[in-house]
């Protein structure tokens, strides 16, 4: 009884503590082109001990793996009351990677990889957690919450809840420090990147059902994909072994002393080390290649992320286009077509300069608001979740 | 273009120094006593003119105040910049320490002296800027140590060779197309070559540092233009003409200073809409004026006969280049690195731009928008469509603007006339005839 | 796999079998084949499906074939005949697969896709009366051809106790049976995705039709090694 209100009180004062400083911004920040952006950081900030570090909702507490590490108790939202049915963490759309020791939600493209393992019956998952529903339900489950949380907040996850993101804005703020320009790509190679994303998304999901041909149709189509061979060990989340969140969570966990690095190395295998756990040579490579690459274009990762590709699948495209109820909105009549809103876009979005008026949500959008920040126009672009303004864009020049 | 010399006028048409001379003084004289007249009239129509008034006065005069302070100013050492055009990038230029000042010619009696040079049907305005430039009678364009000129229409293609012979002119071409990918690349090489030329002539290097603080410079005077704006919107407690001046002064005044004195004349119009000391009563009909740029001090003939017309009707709002659009887009800057400072300012200059002369896949609604926001946001009552005889791209205009304005269900009145004294009563009976039909809709 | 008898005879329990079948091992191997070869054609969600369908079609077809046949001419129950069977089936199969793989890359190196600057239409192979509605048949009878395990254990037990019509009409209901498989979805959804992707349409085409060659390159040397 005292722990729970011990609990609750804790909440409470980590709740407060955030929303006095969105309060602080909103009302000290007198520079209107910038206190959208400062809040949206602080939101960031925020939900980096709320997905990783699970200090927030307690107290369960499910003993993670101990050879991994020292990490704070593992917290996993839902996980004391869904218990062996969805134990994971709720699904949430962000990269919230499973893999590093910390977690309170986990991923939703992990959660629909390895939920093919096993499909038809409950058993045995990964890492020694045990199902008591089959696969088939608890994809259903993700695909609900993921189809829902896509609906109602669409990409607003991608530009003010990932960590993924904090990365690559805070990668943006370190070249601006260095008072170095950005780099943006023509109109066609960035549509084209946009475009990528499903693709990826495609190929992944084929090669998730080829590896798990065994589980969920009982032939084996690749040599290894049997229970405890190679491929089942290392690639039955095969996105799981090129994502770059992984290698930067269980860098940044080993680095802060939360997870063995020894038992981190020891868990590779392959000659070039590419296969494994944690940290392989692959996905060690793609983080240093997206990071390079973010340096110079802004967000570079977002644009082929294939989350970000599933969110935009389930918010922007008929039918459930119609049923989103996170959208930007352009008043036609005060839009004076200044391309101010295209140039700031970090993912080079251009719908909203050139589409007239109306939604002008898009699936390339990751709702960072800076366009809305940045319009020197009263009330032409607005944030509407179900049709009331958040946020809208000011005459900033009256700031100055 | 390359810079020319004095005695390089190969194909420059001559004017007898002498008769020149005459010229001058003559056309000085009675430029001198229509500015006093007009803001003589400016004061009869609203009684209770406020004293920052005095200030704008002072620099509206041509031959007085601020001509002395810019001669100073050049021989400390700094340089002035003319340009005939909006899309000269003001804030190049006063990051390198120069001082921008627009040369647009508004006196009528110039034009008859350029008709000797050009033909009578291109633009008046074109016309008076070259004889304005034969008898150096503007003192701002003699001072200019070199001129920013904008290939824009036709009559301003010829202009920038026309002046070529006398000063060194810095050509800016903006694309016809606006928002395709080369047209902005074109557009940002054209201000780098511009920028290299201010850098060359003032012998300062525009560094990020100082293109921000012009940058922030430009922000506070548009900040205090809209404040003006926003005073205007509700009833009138200033009249059209005197806020038309208050803009127009922008273009060759010291731009701190102005906005100084345009944010003290905010506070008082403020301070008299709450007292309720309207400037005409407040169902005065409501004008807007569009089209092409009313220059002082000859050119005011319009505004003279709107606000003292029997009926009278008060000047709310206009879409001139040289009057509410000159200070209306800010120029938004992400980074402040030069990179995206020097685009911001490329993109401020060319894409919100009403001007006609381009081509848009979507009819130029930027202006269609323009005019329809600030129909409703101003309450206006009737729109003036003011073109000079000869400007082929406001008059092609003219129906699409029509067509947009009548579905809002606003009267469009289209005026057209020149650069000469000789047609004020007919104008001021169709503008009476039309302030009349105003004012009993407005009853209505 | 022994059937027994009863249920051999019985036409709605081979439909079944059909549909547990085709939902599981068949969607399992014609999984790869159906989507390269969708991701070649650059089609939709409603032409990915399209082309399953026909692709599942030629399957039933040749199962439809193999039952007739073994009906009329008792062929299969000789095991010394089968080996060679299957090897030449797997070689034209993997042959098959290598050729419509190069149909597809040489007709998309010639084939324009409308490429204006922002706006590029996908690569659409795909012609309801042509060349490629045809492959996707052949396909699908090709590899049905290839007598799967199921398939063979249908036919040895109904040669016992049917007529040449019955083994014909039961093979045809297995093949039914099979065709009505998630992979029509699958299919349908990789066209859908795919889709998304015009500008790359080009390279998504390419690396479909390359994927089919070496998976038809790759049966063949199976058959060969046979």
């Amino acid at each position: 009884m005292i722990e729970l209100i011990g609990e609750i009180l804790k909440a409470i004062i980590i709740i407060g503590t955030i929303l006095a400083g969105i309060l602080a911004i909103l009302i000290w920040v007198k520079n209107q082109t910038k206190n959208i952006t400062y809040l949206r950081t602080l939101i960031q900030v925020a939900f980096i001990p709320l997905i990783f570090l699970g200090l927030i909702v307690g107290p369960f507490g499910l003993p993670q793996s101990p050879p991994a590490g020292n990490a704070p108790r593992e917290v996993l939202l839902g996980a004391e009351n869904l218990k062996g049915w969805f134990p994971d963490g709720i699904t949430v759309p962000v990269l919230a990677c499973y893999y590093p020791s910390g977690r309170t939600v986990t991923c939703a493209i992990w959660q629909i990889q390895s939920y093919i393992y096993p499909f038809w019956n409950p058993g045995l998952g990964f890492w020694g957690t045990f199902y008591t529903n089959s696969g088939i339900e608890r994809l259903a489950i993700v695909l609900g919450l993921l189809i829902a949380m896509s609906l109602v907040l669409g990409r607003f996850f991608c530009g003010w809840i990932c960590p993924f993101g904090l990365y690559m804005d805070l990668l943006s703020n370190i070249r601006a420090t260095f008072k170095k320009g950005y780099r943006k790509f023509s109109e066609k190679t960035n549509t084209a990147i946009h475009q990528l994303r499903y693709v990826i998304i495609a190929a992944f999901l084929i090669i998730s059902i080829i590896f798990g041909s065994q589980a969920i149709f009982g032939l084996q189509l690749v040599s290894g994909t049997q229970q405890g061979e190679y491929v089942y060990n290392y690639f039955s989340a095969p996105y799981c072994q090129v994502c770059p969140m992984k290698p930067l969570c269980v860098l940044t966990e080993t680095s802060l002393g939360y997870m063995d690095p020894a038992y981190v190395l020891e868990s590779t295998t392959g000659a070039f080390y590419e296969a494994g756990y944690f940290l392989t040579s692959l996905n060690l490579a793609i983080l240093v290649l997206v990071t390079i690459i973010a340096l110079a274009y802004r967000r570079f990762w977002c644009r082929i992320c294939p989350l970000g590709g599933l969110i935009a699948l389930f918010n922007r495209y008929p039918p459930f286009k119609w049923a989103s109820i996170t959208r930007l909105n352009k008043v036609e009549e005060k839009c004076t077509k200044c391309g101010i809103c295209k140039r700031v876009c970090p993912t080079q979005v251009t719908e909203v300069y050139e589409k007239e008026g109306g939604d002008v949500t898009t699936s390339a959008c990751i709702l960072c608001l800076r366009c809305v920040e940045m319009c020197p126009y009263e009330d032409c672009l607005k944030l509407n979740v179900a049709g009331k303004t958040i946020f809208k864009s000011r005459n900033w020049v009256n700031s100055r | 273009m390359n810079v020319k010399n004095e005695s390089d006028k190969k194909y420059a048409l001559e004017i007898a120094p002498k008769e020149a001379e005459e010229l001058r003084n003559a056309i000085r004289a009675t430029s001198t006593k229509v500015i006093a007249e007009n803001i003589k009239r400016m004061k009869k129509t609203w009684p209770n003119r406020p004293e920052t008034m005095q200030y704008f006065d002072e620099i509206a005069n041509f031959f007085g105040t601020r001509e002395k302070e810019i001669r100073e100013a050049k021989e400390e050492g700094k340089k002035v910049i003319g340009y005939t055009c909006m899309f000269a990038p003001i804030e190049l230029i006063l990051a390198a320490d120069a001082i921008p000042v627009r040369v647009s010619s508004g006196w009528y009696d110039s034009a008859k002296l350029g008709n000797r040079i050009v033909p009578v049907e291109v633009c008046p305005v074109i016309r008076s800027t070259i004889g304005v430039k034969m008898i150096d009678l503007s003192p701002y364009l003699e001072l200019s140590d070199a001129l920013i000129t904008t290939l824009t229409c036709d009559g301003m293609t010829k202009l920038s060779e026309i002046l070529g012979y006398y000063k060194p002119v810095w050509t800016l071409c903006p694309p016809r197309i606006k928002d395709s990918e080369q047209s902005m690349a074109f557009w940002k090489e054209e201000l780098k070559t511009l920028k290299d030329n201010i850098e060359k002539l003032t012998g300062t290097k525009i560094t990020s540092k100082k293109l921000r603080s012009a940058i922030e410079l430009m922000h506070k005077a548009a900040k205090a233009f809209r404040k003006l704006q926003d005073v205007r919107k509700g009833n009138p407690v200033i009249m059209g003409r005197d806020a038309m001046l208050v803009n127009q002064t922008s273009m060759w005044d010291d731009i701190e200073r102005w906005t100084r004195k345009t944010e003290e004349l905010c506070s008082e119009l403020e301070k008299r809409a709450q007292e309720k000391a309207w400037a005409c009563p407040p169902d005065t009909p409501r004008v807007m004026i569009t089209g092409t740029p009313i220059i002082w001090p000859d050119n005011w003939k319009l505004p003279n006969l709107i606000e003292e017309a029997n009926p009278q009707g008060v000047i709310v709002v206009d879409e001139l280049c040289s009057g509410d659009r000159f200070l209306y887009d800010p120029v938004g800057v992400d980074e402040w690195n030069m990179d995206d400072m020097f685009n911001a300012v490329a993109e401020r200059y060319l894409l919100p731009s009403t001007c006609p002369c381009f081509t848009s896949e979507d009819g130029n609604e930027n202006r269609v928008n323009w005019l329809i926001s600030k129909v409703k946001e101003f309450r206006v009552d009737g729109v003036i469509y003011y073109v000079v005889r000869g400007c082929m791209l406001y008059a092609m205009e003219y129906m699409r603007i029509k067509k947009a304005l009548d579905q809002l269900n606003v009267p469009v009145y289209y005026l057209d006339t020149d650069y000469t004294r000789e047609d004020t009563g007919q104008i001021k009976t169709r503008v009476e005839a039309f302030l009349e039909m105003l004012k009993s809709r407005v009853e209505i | 796999m022994a059937l027994p008898a009863e249920i051999a005879n019985s036409y709605l329990a081979t439909f079944t079998l059909g549909l547990i079948y085709g939902s599981t091992l068949c969607t399992s191997e014609c999984l790869p084949y159906v989507t390269s070869y969708i991701a070649g054609i650059g089609a939709d969600f409603r032409k990915g499906v399209t082309a399953t369908f026909i692709y599942n079609s030629g399957r039933v077809t040749a199962y439809a074939i193999l039952g007739a046949l073994a009906g009329t001419s008792k062929l299969f129950i000789n095991n010394s005949l089968l080996l060679p069977y299957q090897k030449y089936t797997l070689l034209t199969f993997g042959i098959i697969s290598l050729i419509v793989g190069i149909g597809i890359l040489l007709k998309g190196e010639h084939s324009s896709s409308a490429c204006n600057g922002k706006n590029c239409k996908p690569l659409r192979l795909w012609r309801l009366t042509g060349r490629f509605e045809t492959s996707a048949f052949i396909m699908g009878l090709s590899k049905g051809l290839v007598v799967c395990p199921p398939l063979l254990a249908l036919l040895l037990s109904s040669l016992a106790f049917s007529t040449p019509i019955d083994s014909f009409i039961l093979t045809l209901l297995f093949g039914l049976g099979t065709a009505l498989s998630p992979l029509l979805i699958l299919g349908g959804v990789t066209g859908w995705l795919l889709n998304k992707a015009p500008l790359l349409s080009r390279w998504t085409s390419r690396i479909g039709a390359l994927i089919l060659m070496l998976l038809g390159v790759s049966i063949i040397i199976n058959a060969i090694t046979l």
